[in-house]
């Protein structure tokens, strides 16, 4: 059962695996510096936020939905936990009013989605300008600095592997229980898959509908506290650059469709290893950031068309 | 008022916009029975259903409806799942994309004190489900959407079982199943009848109701209107008196019409079937004005011939000639330019735009005709739409109605002007009676007869045998050793056609 299992995860990314493989190499191959532990700890630290937050898309496109607001969630929640922190509350309650603040973000997300029978797209879309207006407000455009040592000694801290990257691995870990051992996990791919048989076995999808999105938003304020700590700084722009569409990028790349249906966190991880290797790879050929951007749009629509390719021919 | 009723549904009446839907309507089940429930489409049959199942409430809407002599109000979905009602609708409600255990479990899935599924658990317990249902031979972790319907039917009877309750509601389920599916579908059903599990059956298959229901209760116009017994014979034509309150002699009448000059033909046309077999040398040509039927077996390749036709399907070999010039069809576009037009099986998925009009449904493809410089003019697509509409007899109110909202019976006619709004000189009909009632079935028929006398060439492609030998002027009988025929009309009747079908004789 478990080889079975095992072989199966393989036999269904080939696909993501070999581009990964592939791109080691030739990485590896065309620069001394790519292949060495300080790179590879650098792509692992690099790629937590995409990660982190994709892990969190990947139900809410499992589910059939998307999140637009997760980038402004994540700056909205970093700025109001530095406020907090500024205040002096210890930074156990800022961390803990973090998570509820993300978590309440995508909690209003789902419960407009679900109860007024919306489109994600658009809501999300909505949420997105109002919490990064709500972040412009709170910090009156502002970057915040200096926050306590125990807050950012934590989060950028090092045992071995900095702290993100144990973050990071307990998500997956967190993540892979609740797809594959939990009605939450079995829900949100049945509801995209087919939303009215999901309601009419009895199945409340809008209590489900809310907890994938306030999942989401709890990621984001996760991802909030690694990018604070990074910066050592709270900005009112942050998670504005590519940060949010790499959370989406990540589970389409890894094969997760968007018309929904379907999961897989393995996929998302791969997808979010291979951003992040494009990324250290450009960097090391001293590519601009402007241009990774446009590569990382490209990457989107191949793994997009790669999908719908592969779908056509199951059709046939 | 106690008798030996497990359900009864008393004088229940429900109002839609002003429109009485159910006037009235009382129906009684007993333990351990297969009720049939038919009507026309519009009838109320699924209206009462609803109620039944707690998606509509009925006007008046406590008191109406006894389970084991108490009297209730179904008020949800999962209220009726609780009280043991169960439906397993036409359209089946299966997540395609997810395996056979998470299907069947859907909603009601085994978990540990903590919440943690107990997987092993549920795959045995669906083992067991299909071994009940006679189908151990369905792997537990397939995905649903790759089975064939007949096994997705079957599991979604898993999934009622599996709900428990006694009362099993199944919309048409046979309309997807062949013969010998169905056959297996009956004995599922008179087990679960033998352990004391009612089931209402609805369907249009008035064969099928005869063979397998112990009492037939029959709807009309929102009343019902008889239940008949078993046990005092129930003939098929006594269903259909009593449904259309009169009877049809006739249920696929044939227009006769003179054979115009051929338009179309086809010469050793090889292509692959869904199931990946392949459909050798088929050859066969269209004429004006006549009706060519090509029936066989479900699976044996119609629909994907209709598919090649249009350019939706790889031709391996051969040639296809239109007015004796070789022509080369590879996109529906392609097959349209030619004049060639298909009416769908699949009327809501391929057929139809569902929640836009039904005018603007039946002008989609000719919307050059009723533009002026590139703008529609809604005058002159109303006066198209509405003067073809009522030629066909459809009521000029439906043509503002949504395409969703109309009967079965009217979305094939909707469909079926939009190919005689564009002229097509070629309309391919992939079983355009599947799933309507028994007039609009005589109505269709009537239209496809009226169609060949407009000079058109139709290719009927159905699997419903009396329909292919009611109204084509020509046979042809696809089997898995290749194409049988021609067979001119009045040459066979249903035993010699099915004895080709079936591969026990005939054929030249």
């Amino acid at each position: 059962m478990k080889v079975k299992y095992i072989s199966g995860i393989f036999k269904n990314h080939l696909g993501v695996i070999i581009t990964v493989a592939v791109l080691w190499l030739f990485f590896s191959v065309t620069s001394p510096y790519f292949f060495t532990a300080y790179n590879i700890l650098n792509i692992l630290n690099r790629m937590t936020i995409t990660i982190i937050l994709g892990l969190g898309m990947v139900f809410v496109i499992s589910s059939g939905g998307i999140d637009l607001s997760i980038g402004s969630t994540l700056g909205f929640t970093g700025i109001i936990v530095a406020l907090i922190l500024k205040a002096n509350i210890h930074p156990f309650f800022a961390v803990v009013l973090g998570l509820a603040i993300g978590g309440g973000v995508g909690f209003t997300n789902g419960i407009i989605i679900s109860k007024f029978r919306l489109q994600p797209f658009i809501v999300t879309l909505g949420m997105l300008s109002i919490i990064r207006g709500l972040a412009l407000v709170f910090s009156k455009g502002q970057a915040i600095f200096g926050f306590p040592t125990s807050f950012t000694g934590f989060f950028a801290g090092n045992a071995f592997l900095p702290t993100n990257v144990y973050i990071m691995i307990f998500v997956i870990l967190l993540v892979t229980f609740l797809a594959t051992k939990t009605r939450f996990g079995i829900y949100a791919r049945s509801i995209g898959g087919s939303e009215e048989s999901v309601i009419l076995c009895g199945i409340n999808t809008d209590l489900y509908k809310t907890l994938i999105y306030t999942l989401q938003g709890m990621f984001a304020a996760i991802a909030s506290f690694i990018f604070m700590s990074m910066m050592d700084a709270a900005e009112p722009l942050a998670g504005l650059q590519t940060e949010w569409l790499e959370a989406i990028a990540a589970p389409i790349i890894g094969g997760n469709s968007l018309s929904g249906g379907t999961l897989t966190v393995f996929g998302t991880v791969i997808g979010g290893l291979i951003l992040a290797t494009i990324r250290s790879g450009l960097n090391i050929f001293g590519v601009q950031p402007f241009y990774q951007q446009l590569f990382i749009g490209l990457v989107i629509i191949i793994s997009v068309i790669t999908d719908s390719l592969r779908h056509r021919r199951q059709v046939q | 008022m106690s008798n030996n009723y497990m359900l009864e549904m008393n004088d229940i009446h429900k109002t839609f916009g002003g429109i009485k839907a159910l006037k009235g309507v009382t129906l009684n089940l007993k333990a351990g029975e297969t009720l049939g429930l038919v009507g026309e489409n519009g009838a109320g049959k699924s209206t009462l259903m609803k109620i039944m199942c707690g998606i509509e409430t009925p006007d008046a809407s406590c008191g109406a409806i006894v389970l084991d002599d108490q009297e209730l109000c179904i008020t949800s979905p999962h209220h009726a799942q609780e009280l043991g009602i169960g439906m397993i609708p036409q359209e089946l409600i299966l997540v395609s994309q997810m395996s056979v255990v998470e299907n069947i479990f859907l909603g009601r899935e085994s978990v540990t004190g903590l919440k943690v599924l107990k997987k092993n658990e549920m795959i045995e317990r669906t083992k067991e489900i299909l071994e009940e249902l006679h189908c151990s031979y369905i792997d537990p972790l397939a995905e649903v959407g790759r089975l064939p319907k007949a096994d997705q039917q079957l599991v979604a009877i898993g999934r009622r079982m599996l709900q428990g309750g006694n009362i099993f509601i199944m919309d048409e389920p046979t309309a997807a199943l062949t013969e010998k599916e169905t056959k297996n579908l009956f004995n599922v059903i008179k087990k679960l009848n033998s352990t004391g599990l009612s089931v209402i059956f609805i369907s249009h298959r008035l064969e099928e109701v005869v063979e397998i229901c112990d009492r037939v209760s029959i709807m009309r116009d929102g009343m019902m209107i008889t239940t008949l017994e078993k046990k005092d014979g129930i003939e098929k034509n006594d269903l259909i008196f009593h449904m259309v309150g009169s009877e049809i002699k006739d249920e696929f009448p044939k227009v006769e019409v003179d054979r115009g000059k051929e338009i179309f033909k086809l010469e050793d046309i090889s292509f692959h079937t869904n199931q990946g077999n392949e459909v050798k040398d088929i050859s066969f040509s269209l004429h004006e004005g006549e009706v060519v039927g090509v029936t066989g077996l479900v699976g044996v390749g119609k629909t994907e011939l209709g598919q090649a036709l249009l350019g939706l399907r790889k031709i391996i070999s051969g040639k296809m000639l239109m007015d004796d010039k070789e022509v080369e069809i590879s996109s529906p576009v392609q097959a349209a330019e030619l004049g060639i037009g298909y009416v769908s099986e699949d009327r809501r998925g391929e057929g139809l735009v569902l929640d836009m009009e039904s005018l603007y449904n039946m002008t989609i493809n000719s919307l050059g005709k009723i533009s002026k410089n590139l703008v529609i003019q809604p005058r002159k697509e109303r006066k198209l739409g509405g003067t073809v509409a009522k030629r066909l007899t459809m009521k000029e109110e439906f043509l503002t109605m949504q395409a969703q909202q109309l009967s079965g019976g009217n979305q094939q006619k909707v469909v079926i002007i939009r190919q005689i709004i564009r002229d097509s000189r070629i309309i391919i009909f992939d079983e355009p009676t599947k799933g309507i009632d028994v007039a609009a079935k005589s109505e269709v028929a009537t239209l496809i007869g009226e169609l060949s006398g407009e000079k058109k060439a139709i290719l009927l492609l159905s699997s419903e045998p009396r329909e292919v030998l009611g109204i084509s002027d020509i046979i042809y009988v696809l089997t898995r050793s290749g194409l049988e025929g021609p067979f001119p009309r009045g040459t066979l009747d249903y035993e010699s056609l099915m004895a080709i079908e079936f591969g026990t004789g005939g054929g030249k």
